[in-house]
């Protein structure tokens, strides 16, 4: 799993917030299958229970309930989660959100 | 000749080459049919300095190199109704003082009644460009007030632009999550990201600065180059449109039938040499911004800071480098709005693009700073 966090495209959301175990949780980075969040005290990281749920207040497009959450690893105050939404377009929805999303890198216009 | 690219300049004022802080009248805004007409007063208090337009002109620095850097010159029409007809004009740095403006203006100056000007110039001068964005943002750092209006870009544009921006360093306030716990404080990302664009936390900043190798006391002066290089990538990318269609117009084939041969052959070194100089600018821009997205892919794809901090390196340099070519594309942009709006054949674009050549063949602006 921590492969595969490896292989997704990861994205960084400002404002996007994940709730574990009736808990918010700012998020660091995510991909489509793992997400970074910054350690909060008092959560059982080993044991993590529902409610799970991202929340957003920029964008209504992210608030999602998420089945289900399991720790991959933690570094330093960062826990990295593994997670799955049952959406096809759900990474295209995070690439959208993404804080490079509005740049487009320049053309050669003189070509 | 020169008056014509001045007279294109001045009259266009392309904002982030261009402040115009001369009173003006404000417009009404749609479906005011009460209010009066508001003059906005001059942005600059001295009587010597409220007609005066300031510019970005580009320099030289090596020989084979094109329009390098980007100056900043206050420019003082002989007549402020008719600003394009002439004038004389100083360089102004950062370091302004008294002393010169009075050396050039030939007469002594009340200290006490100039020294916000020269406070504000300065701001100004250290700025890459004056796009209004840009501008806004530098006299809230430096806690100047100033009538805010006179940067035309209105609240709503800089807070979007300021958010953006902002969201921009969410990866840079991750890093330092691994600074130790008394040097960071709060450790919620969104504070973090709030020092980071406020730049107002010594304690904090000097223990990122050590984390990231920034020499010691720069650690502000670099965070607001990378911010600045971010926002510039936007107004980069703005401009693409337009200097598509600028492209597409020095590349066609223009109608010199009646010409002499020698005159078209000038005819088509200049639009060569103008298309030459943009190229070249543009793709000086292009890999500075490559060098920025690769590091901060790196950083965000593969927690890997170390391309981010090698790019840090350089990065206050890659600021001024985007103002400078930002501040080419910018004039002939507006050289082109001008020739394209001429008649076919006409003598005045003919003319404005030769100036506008020559002055990129001399690499710089040495005849608008002579005006």
């Amino acid at each position: 799993m921590v492969t595969e966090r490896r292989a997704h495209k990861r994205y960084v959301i400002d404002g996007l917030m994940v709730e574990l175990a009736g808990v918010v949780h700012e998020t660091v980075d995510i991909s489509v299958r793992a997400v970074a969040v910054v350690i909060r005290p008092g959560v059982d990281y080993a044991a993590l229970k529902p409610p799970f749920r991202f929340t957003s207040e920029k964008a209504e497009g992210l608030n999602r309930h998420i089945p289900n959450m399991r720790r991959l690893y933690e570094r330093g105050r960062v826990v990295v989660v593994d997670y799955f939404i049952d959406d096809p377009e759900w990474d295209n929805t995070l690439a959208a959100y993404d804080v490079r999303a509005d740049v487009k890198p320049l053309e050669d216009v003189f070509g | 000749m020169r008056r014509l690219r001045l007279k294109a300049l001045l009259g266009t004022c392309p904002p982030s080459i261009v402040f115009d802080g001369r009173a003006r009248r404000l417009p009404i805004e749609d479906g005011d049919t009460q209010s009066e007409p508001q003059t906005l007063q001059p942005f600059f208090e001295h009587s010597l300095f409220k007609n005066a337009m300031l510019l970005k002109t580009i320099g030289r620095t090596a020989a084979d190199m094109p329009a390098n850097v980007v100056q900043t010159r206050a420019y003082f029409p002989f007549d402020p109704k008719y600003p394009g007809n002439g004038g004389v004009s100083m360089p102004c740095d950062g370091e302004l003082t008294l002393a010169t403006v009075e050396k050039f203006m030939s007469s002594k100056i009340d200290p006490t009644v100039i020294e916000g000007d020269l406070r504000k110039i300065h701001v100004m001068a250290k700025l890459p460009s004056f796009s209004p964005f840009l501008l806004r943002d530098a006299f809230e750092r430096a806690a100047l007030k100033v009538d805010q209006r006179h940067f035309r870009v209105s609240d709503a544009e800089a807070d979007a632009m300021r958010d953006t921006l902002k969201s921009k360093l969410k990866p840079l306030a991750a890093m330092a999550l691994a600074l130790p716990a008394n040097s960071v404080g709060d450790t919620r990302l969104d504070m973090l990201a709030r020092k980071l664009w406020e730049l107002d936390d010594p304690s904090f900043l000097g223990a990122f600065g050590q984390a990231l190798k920034i020499p010691e006391g720069q650690t502000i002066d670099v965070l607001y180059a990378w911010i600045g290089v971010s926002f510039f990538q936007r107004e980069f990318a703005k401009r693409q449109p337009k200097l598509r269609e600028l492209a597409e117009w020095l590349g066609a084939k223009p109608q010199l039938g009646e010409l002499r041969d020698e005159k078209a052959r000038q005819i088509e070194a200049d639009r060569g040499q103008v298309r030459d100089s943009l190229r070249w600018a543009w793709s000086q821009a292009g890999a500075v911004f490559d060098r920025y997205s690769s590091s901060y892919d790196t950083l965000i794809s593969k927690s890997d800071a170390k391309p981010f901090v090698e790019y840090l390196q350089n990065v206050r340099v890659d600021f001024q480098i985007l103002g400078a070519r930002l501040a080419l594309i910018e004039q002939c942009l507006c050289v082109h709005g001008v020739a394209a709006a001429q008649e076919r054949g006409s003598q005045v674009a003919v003319e404005i693009l030769q100036d506008l050549a020559a002055s990129l063949r001399d690499g710089g602006d040495r005849d608008l700073a002579a005006a």
